[in-house]
């Protein structure tokens, strides 16, 4: 199923946390939805599910609006958790087995056993990290065309974090349609094919991937000295980040990637390189960077 | 499918809660009908080995029995009427804890007095069982049903504390799932109450076996006595569905309002006739008592003069109620957001 976000918008009295966001999401795809604490993300996805009602916008799944049905399949796994603290782990099962005509009870088995979790436990007893695994148990066990994955994997241990990418690039390659936050940019970029950086409630970047990493590189510089100034450099408009760790300097930019590498090489650079972006650069970039290249003082 | 699992599970641990205060009700009948003696007496007294028993008929039917124990210094006369009356005098030393008393226990009426180190007993038995009237047996239950309905009150508040995200993301349309939610409560409540009647039943058939009667308004009493804790519960997830946190506050404060509300009125009904301030607030609680569910149920047991209505017109407004502040809650959770 294909997921289409058109111009929507929230906002909570005079606070906008959702500004003309639009967003297509192919069927089969991993879509991330990256943003710094506040930029919107929760609330996006909110909206998505018809959990709040936005303010102006619409979204479309597979053309058609949201209702109850839609929830069939459709899972969600919310950043905060949403699980009732009084009941046991195989009372929520058995909640998503009555409420679920997908629900695979074989599925459930084998992912509670995944993540080492004991269907007589209660969540009241339960550390952040298993009523995580819990959450995301209970989305994958109703087999569903589509996923809202909100910090899956926060609180996990890095064995289960990976058994949560897995499960995500696993239920892609079978054509489910995956949305996911996390702040754990690495994973995002195993498992995305497409992303959207949200940053103060708007889309400041968006598109695959790949052609997001082709768009830009980095140029890394040695300088013998911790005071050098690139002097003139930063004001070229084909750099759109400047980050400062004592000797070196890593320039962001959209062309030209010899020519400026030459220029720093003249300037004195003791070593300079031309590397790829990774979804952290491109992320940082977006979030930070601007058409006007500062230099960022990284300890 | 269900979508109700996790309400159904609130529900069976509430009615959970009932077994137990029924329980805990049963063993206190229990043991009040095995520290006092009450037909066991006659047999006691015949059966003991050391007894002379003289058996006399009378000539109005009745049979006279005497009873002298020397061993245990009791002196006993049983007279039974032909009609199935008993009357007993017994004379015995006095126990430990024995005291002046008089009760009634089932059919038998005990009086008991001390002389000294002698105890009288005297012990009259009438076979005309008290009856049981059918409406007055259901709103007996009226206090179980409010304990449920309290502790089930406000299930869409119990939701809105952090679990939306689960219970909107069921294939289901939040009204029905709402509806599903009252459904499975109401059941919870009105088996609370059965099950109040059944160890009521249960206990009594300790002590004797009861006669079974009918009121003229029967039908309304139960119907009354059914709907008042629903009513209850309604009200109680009105006034919380649109909480963001558990209903608790709600409950306590409703219990407090609930109370007040018509307690305020009666006490200001007769102020109100010279007191035109006091008319304007007995106005105010006056009308607020036809909101309130257990200001009703006053009005059921016949000891209020507060709210003038009937006992039809009561299980009339009970069920308006009901629907009125369901419908409302309903109307409030579609608006609220995650």
């Amino acid at each position: 199923m294909s997921i289409s976000i058109e111009h929507l918008t929230k906002r909570y009295g005079k606070f906008t946390a959702v500004d003309d966001v639009s967003i297509e999401i192919p069927a089969g795809s991993v879509f991330g939805l990256l943003g710094p604490n506040g930029a919107g993300k929760t609330s996006t996805f909110k909206c998505m599910l018809g959990l709040a009602q936005p303010t102006s916008g619409i979204v479309h799944y597979d053309g058609k609006p949201l209702t109850p049905q839609t929830f069939e399949h459709l899972a969600y796994v919310p950043e905060r958790s949403a699980l009732y603290e009084w009941m046991t782990a195989g009372e929520h099962l058995e909640m998503q087995k009555r409420a679920f005509k997908r629900y695979n009870e074989k599925r459930a088995g084998e992912l509670m056993q995944l993540f080492s979790l004991d269907p007589r436990k209660r969540v009241r007893a339960m550390s952040k990290g298993m009523r995580t695994a819990l959450s995301v148990v209970l989305a994958f066990a109703i087999e569903p065309q589509i996923m809202v994955l909100d910090e899956p994997t926060s609180g996990l241990d890095p064995v289960n974090q990976r058994s949560v990418l897995k499960l995500v690039i696993d239920a892609s390659a079978q054509g489910t349609t995956i949305i996911l936050s996390s702040h754990q940019i690495g994973q995002v970029e195993r498992a995305a094919d497409h992303i959207a950086v949200l940053k103060n409630a708007r889309i400041a970047l968006a598109g695959a991937v790949d052609d997001l990493k082709a768009q830009s590189k980095i140029i890394e510089a040695i300088f013998e000295s911790e005071n050098n100034a690139l002097n003139g450099v930063t004001s070229d408009a084909r750099i759109t980040r400047v980050e400062k760790t004592g000797r070196i300097f890593r320039l962001t930019v959209s062309a030209g990637g010899d020519e400026l590498a030459d220029k720093l090489t003249s300037m004195g650079a003791q070593s300079v390189r031309i590397v790829d972006l990774n979804l952290e650069d491109i992320f940082l970039n977006a979030v930070d960077g601007g058409q006007t290249a500062d230099v960022v003082e990284s300890v | 499918m269900q979508y109700y699992y996790v309400e159904y599970a609130r529900a069976k641990r509430a009615v959970f809660i009932a077994l137990i205060l029924l329980g805990l009700f049963f063993l206190a009948c229990l043991i009040v009908r095995f520290s006092v003696h009450d037909t066991h007496w006659e047999t006691d007294l015949e059966g003991s080995p050391t007894a002379h028993v003289t058996k006399t008929l009378q000539p109005d039917g009745s049979t006279r029995i005497v009873i002298e124990d020397t061993a245990r210094q009791t002196h006993a006369v049983i007279i039974k009427h032909p009609g199935g009356m008993v009357d007993m005098d017994i004379t015995e030393p006095r126990k430990g804890s024995s005291h002046h008393g008089q009760f009634i226990m089932g059919a038998s009426s005990v009086n008991t007095t001390v002389e000294g180190n002698t105890l009288h007993t005297t012990i009259r038995y009438k076979p005309e069982l008290p009856v049981f009237k059918m409406g007055f047996l259901f709103l007996m239950t009226i206090p179980m049903g409010l304990i449920i309905a309290s502790i089930l009150g406000g299930p869409l508040a119990k939701e809105n504390d952090g679990h939306l995200e689960l219970a909107w993301t069921k294939p289901v349309s939040r009204e029905r799932y709402a509806i599903a939610s009252f459904v499975v409560d109401s059941a919870a409540i009105v088996l609370s109450q059965l099950l109040t009647i059944a160890v009521t039943l249960l206990a009594t058939l300790m002590f004797f076996v009861p006669r079974f009667g009918a009121e003229n308004n029967m039908g309304w009493y139960i119907l009354a006595a059914i709907v008042a804790p629903l009513a209850w519960y309604a009200l109680l997830t009105a006034a919380s569905a649109s909480l963001r946190r558990g209903p608790g506050l709600v409950i306590g404060l409703g219990w407090i309002a609930a109370l007040l509300i018509p307690a305020l009125a009666q006490a200001l009904s007769g102020a109100a006739k010279v007191n035109p301030i006091a008319a304007w607030f007995y106005e105010i609680f006056h009308g607020l008592s036809y909101l309130d569910p257990i200001a009703y149920i006053a009005v059921q047991h016949g000891h209020s003069g507060l709210l003038a209505i009937s006992t039809a017109g009561c299980a009339g407004v009970l069920c308006a109620l009901l629907v009125g502040y369901l419908a409302l809650a309903v109307a409030q959770w579609r608006r609220v957001e995650a």
